[in-house]
C-alpha cells in the first residue's frame, strides 16, 4: 500500500543537513558514470523498478525531487548522486539502495543524468537578439526574469529566471509553437461565470469543493464561493500564452530560444 | 439513543458515574456490547462490526448548523495524522506518528499522560510513519509501533507493561494499524508490503504479550492453498496488514483485509493468483485457523490492496435474511459477501474502471488483457490510490446505506525490474497519475444489496478521509484540502462545514460526556473536537 505523505519538506531539510555533514566528513570521490547504451538500459530498468513512484518515470518529480534538471540541488556532482542512491537520505523517505552493486548504482546515476531535459548542445540563436524579441513581444507582461538583481515582469505565467536549467531548447521551442502541449500546473486557464452573469477569465490559483480563486490577466486575484458561481470551466486544452509559430520566423525563434536557454539563475 | 441537549439518559448516567473516577476498565463484554454505551468509542471502528456508526443523536440534522469548535489539541507531529481516538468514560486515547501515545481529558483536551516509544533510525518504510490508533482491553492500552512492536501501556498512567517484537524492522516489517482486542487476545498484523515481507496476522495474550497464534497471509508448504505463487516468490509476497479488521461474536470470526502482493507492479516474477494477497481472510479468533477467504484481485499488478475495514451487515439479500460483509475495494468494485462462508453475493463498480469486463458469478474479475503495467506506461483506471483507499467507510442501520469516500482518477502504470534483497524496497515499477485530467472525488451512498448508487456528494479532489454516520441522521467526513463537513445521510445534502485549511488523513469519531455529544477529527497536526453552540 502506498499512501501520500505530506510532510516531505521538513524531512528534506533534515536530509540537506545530513548531506552537509556527510560532505564535510568524507573526501569527495570522483565517480565516472558509465555511458554505454547497455549501461543506460540497465539503469533505466533499475530506475523504473525502484525510483519511479517518487521521482516519476521521466524524472520530473512528484513525491520525490525533480530529477529532470541538469543541476540537481542535492547532487551537484556524479559522486554526490551515486552516494545518495547508495545510502539514501536519512530522515527522509529517500531509501538506501545498498542492495545494488556499485556498478548498478552508477548505472542508475547515469540514467538519472540522462533524464535532464536540458539540451547541452549549442543553441544556434543569438541571445541578445532573443532578449530584444522577448521585450518586443511583451513576454514580460506575463513572465518574470531576474535582471540586474531584480525579478522583473508579470505573474500570469511561470517565472523564467532559471528556465535554462530546467528545460531543454527543444522543449522550449515546442512550448513557443504549441503552448498547450506542456501546460504548467498552476497555470490552467479557467473561466468562471457568476450567478449575476459576469464572466472572468484567468488562471486557476485555487479550486476546492466550496471556493475558487482566479488570477485575471491583469494580475488581480478574484475569490469566489461556489454558491455565487454558475459555472467553473478549467480548460487544459488551451494556454493563456499565444502560439509564436506565425509571429516569429525561424531565425527569431532560434534567437528567443537561445535567450531562454541562457536564463540560469541558481535554483533555490 | 436520543439525548436532550445538556440532559441525561440512563446511558449517560452510567458514563458520568464512571468519568468521575476515570475507571477505564474495559472487559471484552463491554466491547462486544459497545452499542449499549454509545457515549464511548471502545474500538477502532466504534464497534466490532466495522460500521463506524454511532447511536448518538444529540447532534442531528436539525441542529448541526450550530456545531462549533469545543477544543483543539495541538500535537506537533510532522507525520500524516491518521489516528482514530478511543474514548472510555470521559478519557481519550490517541496516537501520533511516529511514536507517541497520549491520553486526554475529553471535556477539555488536557493531557493526562504521554508515552513515547524509542524507535530505531534504520526503519524501512514506504509511506511515512503514521499510526492509526490503539486498542483497549481491561485497564490496558495496546499500541503497534512503527518498528513492528506491540506494546502494552497502563491506561491510567501510560506506563509500559510489556513490549514484544512482532518482526524484524530491518527486513521491512513495520506497524501502523490500530490493534483489535477480542476476548483475551490482541490481534495485530504487520505492514511493509513494499519490502517483500511475508505478511501475517498475530494474536497475543493480552496479559503477558506472549504470541498465541500467527496466521501467515501467504500460505506456505503443506497448506492446501500453497502453490498460487510461482517458485519461491511466496516467501517475499508481502500481503501486509494496514487496517483494522472486524469481529463477528456470533461465530467467533475475525475478518481482515490484506495488502498487495510484492513486488507491486511487476507480476512476472510471481505468476499465479498470489493468495491471500488483496483478500479478506476470516479466522477463528481462538485458533487463528482460516474459515474462508475471498480474493478481490487475483494476481494484482496495480497495488490495489484490500485495505478497507470489513463492514458487517445483518440484513436481507434478495428477500432472505443474510449475514453479510460489505466492502468497497481499492480495485473499483463494491462487493457483498456471505459472512458465513465468504461466498460472493453481488458486486459492481462504484467508480470508473478500465481493467475488468466485470465480475463473474464467483466474484472473480474478468480481467481485460493488456491492462498490466508496462515499461512505457499503461493508462488504467483507477489510479494506484484506488477507487477508495484505507479511509474507513460507514454503514448506517438507520438509512441502510453503505457510504464510501470515492476517488475518480486514472494513472499510467510502469513496470520495472524487481529483485528481492532483504529490507530493500521491492516494488517493480510505479505510477504517474494522468496529468491532463481533472480528477475528482465523491461521498457515495450505495445500497448494499445491489451496489446501486443512491446519492453522491461530489468533491473537487479524490477523497481519502474516513466516514462517520450517526443516529442523528448525519454523515461526517472531510476533504484533503481542509473542509470538514456534515451531510444529511439520507439525501447527501450539505448541512454544515468547517474550513480548516489543514490536511485530513483520518476519519471522524463521536462521543459524549457530561450529557454533551462531541465529534472529534484529526486535522493538520491537531485534533479538533466539536460540540453544539448553546441555542
Amino acid at each position: 500500500m502506498w499512501a501520500m505523505n505530506v510532510h516531505r519538506f521538513a524531512r528534506m531539510a533534515l536530509g540537506l543537513l545530513w548531506l552537509a555533514a556527510v560532505a564535510a566528513a568524507q573526501p569527495k570521490e570522483a565517480v565516472k558514470l558509465p555511458d554505454s547504451p547497455e549501461d543506460l538500459a540497465r539503469g533505466k530498468k533499475l530506475y523504473l523498478g525502484s525510483c519511479t513512484y517518487c521521482h516519476g518515470p521521466t524524472g520530473d518529480g512528484g513525491k520525490g525531487a525533480d530529477l529532470s534538471r541538469q543541476e540537481l540541488v542535492q547532487a551537484k556532482t556524479d559522486g554526490d548522486l551515486a552516494r545518495i542512491i547508495e545510502v539514501g537520505i536519512p530522515g527522509t523517505e529517500m531509501p538506501s539502495a545498498w542492495h545494488m552493486t556499485r556498478r548498478e548504482v552508477t548505472q542508475v546515476a547515469a540514467y538519472v543524468r540522462s533524464l535532464a531535459k536540458v539540451d547541452v548542445r549549442a543553441v544556434s540563436g543569438n541571445v541578445a537578439a532573443g532578449k530584444a524579441l522577448y521585450a518586443k513581444h511583451g513576454c514580460a507582461g506575463c513572465h518574470t526574469v531576474k535582471q540586474g538583481g531584480v525579478f522583473t515582469g508579470g505573474y500570469m505565467g511561470p517565472d523564467l529566471s532559471s528556465i535554462g536549467m530546467k528545460r531543454s531548447a527543444s522543449h522550449l521551442r515546442e512550448s513557443l509553437i504549441n503552448p498547450p502541449a506542456s501546460l504548467p500546473e498552476g497555470f490552467v486557464p479557467t473561466r468562471v461565470l457568476t450567478v449575476s452573469g459576469k464572466t472572468i477569465d484567468g488562471v486557476r490559483v485555487h479550486e476546492d469543493t466550496f471556493a475558487v480563486v482566479l488570477r485575471d490577466f491583469a494580475g488581480n486575484n478574484h475569490s469566489y464561493l461556489r454558491k455565487d458561481l454558475k459555472e467553473v470551466t478549467a480548460d487544459r486544452s488551451r494556454s493563456p500564452m499565444p502560439s509564436y509559430q506565425e509571429k516569429l520566423n525561424a531565425t527569431e525563434l532560434d534567437d528567443l530560444v537561445a535567450y531562454l536557454v541562457s536564463l540560469k539563475e541558481p535554483l533555490q | 439513543m436520543r439525548l436532550p441537549l445538556l440532559g441525561l439518559t440512563s446511558g449517560l448516567a452510567l458514563m458520568l458515574a464512571a468519568s468521575a473516577a476515570w475507571a477505564q476498565n474495559v472487559p471484552f463484554s463491554r466491547i462486544v456490547e459497545a452499542q449499549k454505551e454509545p457515549h464511548n468509542w471502545l474500538t477502532y471502528s466504534g464497534n466490532y462490526n466495522g460500521q463506524r456508526h454511532s447511536a448518538l443523536d444529540q447532534i442531528n440534522v436539525s441542529n448541526v448548523k450550530r456545531l462549533k469548535v469545543a477544543w483543539v489539541h495541538h500535537t506537533g507531529t510532522t507525520e500524516s495524522h491518521e489516528t482514530t481516538p478511543l474514548v472510555v468514560d470521559g478519557v481519550m486515547f490517541l496516537t501520533e506518528g511516529p511514536n507517541i501515545v497520549k491520553s486526554l481529558d475529553t471535556r477539555t483536551g488536557n493531557l493526562l499522560w504521554r508515552y513515547e516509544k524509542k524507535i530505531p533510525q534504520d526503519l524501512r518504510l514506504c509511506c511515512g510513519r503514521p499510526n492509526r490508533g490503539v486498542a483497549i482491553l481491561g485497564d490496558t492500552i495496546y499500541y503497534g509501533s512503527i518498528d513492528a512492536h506491540l506494546i502494552a501501556l497502563d491506561a491510567k498512567t501510560g506506563r509500559i507493561k510489556w513490549d514484544v517484537e512482532m518482526a524484524d524492522h530491518k527486513l521491512g516489517y513495520s506497524s501502523t494499524v490500530a490493534p483489535l482486542a477480542v476476548k483475551d487476545k490482541i490481534l495485530i498484523g504487520a505492514a511493509g508490503g513494499e519490502f517483500g515481507i511475508r505478511g501475517f496476522l498475530d494474536a497475543y495474550d493480552a496479559r503477558t504479550g506472549k504470541r498465541v497464534w500467527r496466521f501467515h497471509t501467504i500460505p506456505g508448504p503443506g497448506d492446501p492453498e500453497f502453490g498460487t505463487w510461482e517458485g519461491d516468490s511466496w516467501k517475499t509476497g508481502s500481503a501486509a496488514i494496514w487496517t483494522t479488521g472486524s469481529y463477528d461474536p456470533a461465530t467467533n470470526t475475525t475478518i481482515w483485509g490484506t495488502g498487495n502482493p510484492g513486488p507491486d507492479w511487476n507480476g512476472d516474477v510471481r505468476l499465479g493468483d498470489n493468495l491471500y494477497s488483496c483478500s479478506f481472510i476470516a479466522l477463528d479468533v481462538d485458533t487463528g485457523k482460516k474459515k474462508w477467504h475471498f480474493q478481490f484481485t487475483p494476481h494484482d499488478t496495480h497495488d490495489w490492496d484490500a485495505t478497507q475495514v470489513p463492514v458487517l451487515i445483518d440484513g436481507t439479500f434478495r428477500g432472505a435474511a443474510k449475514k453479510m460483509v460489505a466492502t468497497a475495494n481499492r480495485n473499483a468494485f463494491f462487493y457483498v459477501l456471505d459472512r458465513d462462508n465468504g461466498k460472493f453475493l453481488a458486486g459492481k463498480p462504484f467508480v470508473k474502471q478500465t481493467w475488468a469486463k466485470g465480475l463473474d458469478d464467483s466474484g472473480r474479475p474478468m480481467v481485460i488483457a493488456g491492462t498490466d503495467p508496462t515499461e512505457e506506461g499503461n493508462l488504467v483506471w483507477p489510479s494506484l490510490a484506488g477507487g477508495t483507499n484505507w479511509a474507513s467507510p460507514s454503514y448506517s442501520p438507520q438509512t441502510k446505506l453503505f457510504y464510501v469516500p470515492a476517488r475518480e482518477q486514472g494513472a499510467f502504470y510502469y513496470k520495472g525490474e524487481a529483485e528481492y534483497k532483504p529490507g530493500v524496497i521491492f516494488n517493480g515499477g510505479g505510477q504517474r497519475v494522468k496529468p491532463d485530467e481533472e480528477p475528482y472525488g465523491a461521498i457515495r451512498a450505495l445500497e448494499p444489496e445491489t451496489g446501486n448508487l443512491k446519492w453522491e456528494f461530489k468533491t473537487q479532489i479524490p477523497l481519502n478521509v474516513g466516514i462517520l454516520t450517526t443516529q442523528g441522521g448525519l454523515l461526517f467526513s472531510g476533504i484533503g484540502q481542509g473542509d470538514f463537513f456534515a451531510l444529511n445521510a439520507a439525501t447527501g445534502e450539505l448541512l454544515w462545514r468547517f474550513k480548516t485549511n489543514g490536511p485530513m488523513n483520518s476519519g471522524p469519531m463521536t462521543y459524549a460526556v457530561d450529557g454533551k455529544q462531541y465529534v472529534a477529527m484529526p486535522i493538520g497536526r491537531s485534533l479538533y473536537v466539536f460540540d453544539l453552540m448553546e441555542s
